[in-house]
């Protein structure tokens, strides 16, 4: 019976809850829009860190495929390759070459060969053997090596029998992207 | 401000305190009257909103109540529907009461309890005159209860005498209850015969109807006794001194008297004989306040605290908001920005599982071609043949690739002119190359033409 007299207060009290209310209804949404906002963009900045990593990492692919490529020719060319390194070897001074044509196996070409050099220095035919395998491609794969000297002792007669050897990659994958 | 404001009205007048607690003592500040129709002008211009209030009800209801034993809201259950037994008329009661003791009638235990009672409505018409105006009443006590407030907790059963004018208040304390107060009329000037008489009349009647006897008589206030007294109290007399109460200078001693009871409703209750009433839950004082009024005080002390705290809560929101709208800005700002960034994500990672996929095609084939190179070179077993070939003369070499290894044959001849030492020049050679990692499997040398054959493996070092 005595609440008459605040009337007016109790107005004005619910007035401020009112406000009160929506205060801390709003702030709370912007809390809560601006953390949910924050995860978000943490969220694309991962996002943004990802995509700077992807980027340098297709470069890096390319620049391995690219080397790659020379080392793994693509189906169509691997006998071109194969010939071409023929014809680096047949550029050896004193060496000479039997040629046996291509066999292919599942993902490999190969092509045997039979090469034989004369020399009048050991040196000199240390330096082909390594030659022969030193970062060329398709790779030359020795199976014997027979070395005599001559009757007169003043040259070495060396028998390489060995084949070139490429892998190759199925579906004529070109490089690049 | 900061005062207490004490009033007792009575008579038509105002009896105005202005009171101030200071270092535990109550120190009146200024005291004045009014008469009863000039008190809204009086409450309209004053500026304290709490107000302790004394007043003289002509309708205040006293007697002593025999109830069956009963303690708490019992006792008071049984209280109120006693009130309302001898006054039918009266719907509402406030009351307060003292339990005076416990007896036996027809071997039945009873109760006695002194109760005093106000008609609800009488209170009301007081409290809706300063509600009107805005004030608070903090505390109701009526007629001469006040004079609880300045009473001390006594020892032996005492009787305490206040006099205003031709007013007398008998009241018979002992150990904090209230067994008697009785209002008498004598002399305006002083205590005279007839008031020694009403006293030992008090005694005799304390000592016969109650069974207490007091030994005392305290004269609350500075009180003028006749010089010429024919009759003798029985018991003595004293003053009874209130040090916790002190007058501006301004003020004289003798209004004490007059404004003894505005004063003591203003007076904190802590070492008064109504502090045993506060075990009961409610302040003597606030007895005589409506329930409702009580809730409607505490509801309206709630809505003040806590505007307060919503306000301060408003304000703090208010600040808080726009720094949190700004940050939501920077966040929705770079939102943007990243998304701007990251719409070709999706372009991207296929052209990054693409290049990912023709790299696995590569990498095998890769991994073989490594797997070749490894394999140890021939070159490798021609150096360590020739590092080691000291005093032989090598005329073939053969080497054919097995598995995990190099097989070979070497064909030679021995140096040397006596049978021994082509022996021993052929065994240096073979721990020389046993030396270098190569194992010799068999050996076929002719010690008489010096020629051998030696055959052996090298292990793949991958």
């Amino acid at each position: 019976m005595y609440f008459y007299i605040i009337k007016k207060k109790l107005i004005l009290y619910l007035l401020i809850g009112v406000i009160v209310s929506a205060l801390i209804g709003l702030t709370t949404i912007v809390i809560y829009e601006t953390e949910l906002l924050s995860e978000y963009r943490t969220m694309l900045q991962v996002i943004a860190g990802k995509r700077e990593y992807m980027l340098k990492e297709i470069e890096r692919i390319r620049g391995n495929i690219q080397k790659a490529s020379v080392m793994v020719p693509v189906n169509t060319s691997a006998e071109e390759a194969i010939l071409q390194r023929v014809d680096q070897i047949r550029l050896m001074p004193g060496l000479s070459m039997g040629l046996h044509g291509f066999v292919r196996e599942d993902d490999t070409v190969k092509m045997p060969v039979t090469i034989t050099y004369r020399t009048e220095e050991f040196l000199n035919l240390l330096k082909v053997l390594q030659r022969l395998r030193f970062n060329s491609y398709p790779l030359f794969y020795y199976e014997s090596i027979i070395v005599e000297a001559s009757p007169s002792r003043d040259s070495l007669q060396c028998t390489i029998k060995g084949y070139l050897l490429t892998p190759l990659l199925q579906g004529g994958l070109s490089s690049g992207g | 401000m900061g005062h207490r404001v004490g009033i007792s009205i009575e008579n038509g007048s105002l009896k105005v305190v202005y009171t101030k607690q200071r270092g535990g003592k109550t120190i009146v500040e200024e005291v004045f009257n009014i008469q009863e129709q000039g008190v809204e002008d009086y409450l309209r211009s004053e500026k304290n909103r709490e107000f302790y209030l004394n007043i003289h009800f002509p309708d205040l209801f006293q007697d002593t109540f025999v109830l069956p034993p009963a303690r708490g809201k019992a006792l008071q259950l049984l209280i109120e529907r006693e009130l309302h037994a001898q006054n039918p008329d009266v719907s509402e009661w406030l009351y307060s009461y003292f339990i005076t003791g416990q007896k036996l009638t027809e071997a039945q235990p009873q109760t006695e309890v002194l109760v005093f009672a106000i008609p609800r409505a009488s209170v009301d018409r007081y409290l809706h005159i300063f509600l009107g105006f805005g004030k608070k009443v903090e505390a109701l006590i009526p007629n001469y209860l006040p004079l609880l407030n300045l009473i001390p907790e006594v020892d032996t059963p005492s009787l305490f005498v206040f006099r205003r004018a031709e007013d007398r208040a008998v009241l018979l304390c002992y150990r904090g209850v209230l067994y008697l107060l009785r209002r008498l009329r004598g002399s305006p000037l002083w205590l005279d015969d007839s008031d020694i008489q009403s006293i030992n009349m008090t005694v005799n009647y304390s000592r016969q109807r109650l069974g207490l006897v007091p030994e005392v008589v305290y004269l609350v206030g500075q009180q003028e006794v006749s010089e010429d007294l024919s009759t003798l109290p029985v018991i003595p007399l004293s003053s009874l001194v209130t040090p916790s109460v002190e007058f501006s200078q301004s003020l004289k001693a003798t209004d004490m008297v007059e404004y003894i009871l505005p004063i003591a409703t203003t007076l904190k209750r802590r070492a008064s004989l109504l502090s045993p009433l506060l075990r009961r839950g409610v302040p003597q004082e606030k007895m005589f306040l409506p329930g409702d009024y009580r809730f409607y005080r505490n509801v309206n002390r709630y809505l003040t605290v806590s505007s307060l705290l919503m306000a301060v809560l408003s304000a703090f929101l208010v600040a808080v908001l726009p720094v949190k709208l700004n940050e939501l800005k920077t966040v929705r700002d770079s939102i943007n920005m990243l998304r701007g960034e990251v719409s070709d994500i999706r372009q991207i990672n296929a052209v990054y599982q693409r290049e990912f996929q023709k790299w696995k095609g590569y990498e095998e084939k890769i991994q073989t071609l490594q797997s070749l190179m490894r394999e140890t070179s021939p070159a490798e077993f021609f150096i360590k043949v020739s590092e080691t070939a000291s005093g032989i003369t090598i005329d073939q070499v053969k080497v054919e690739r097995q598995m995990n290894s190099l097989s070979f044959t070497i064909k030679g001849r021995v140096d040397g002119e006596g049978l021994l030492q082509r022996q021993r020049t052929l065994r240096a050679f073979m721990e020389s190359l046993s030396s270098t990692g190569i194992k010799i499997s068999g050996e076929t040398f002719r010690l008489d033409e010096g020629t051998f054959i030696i055959a052996g493996t090298l292990e793949e070092m991958r």
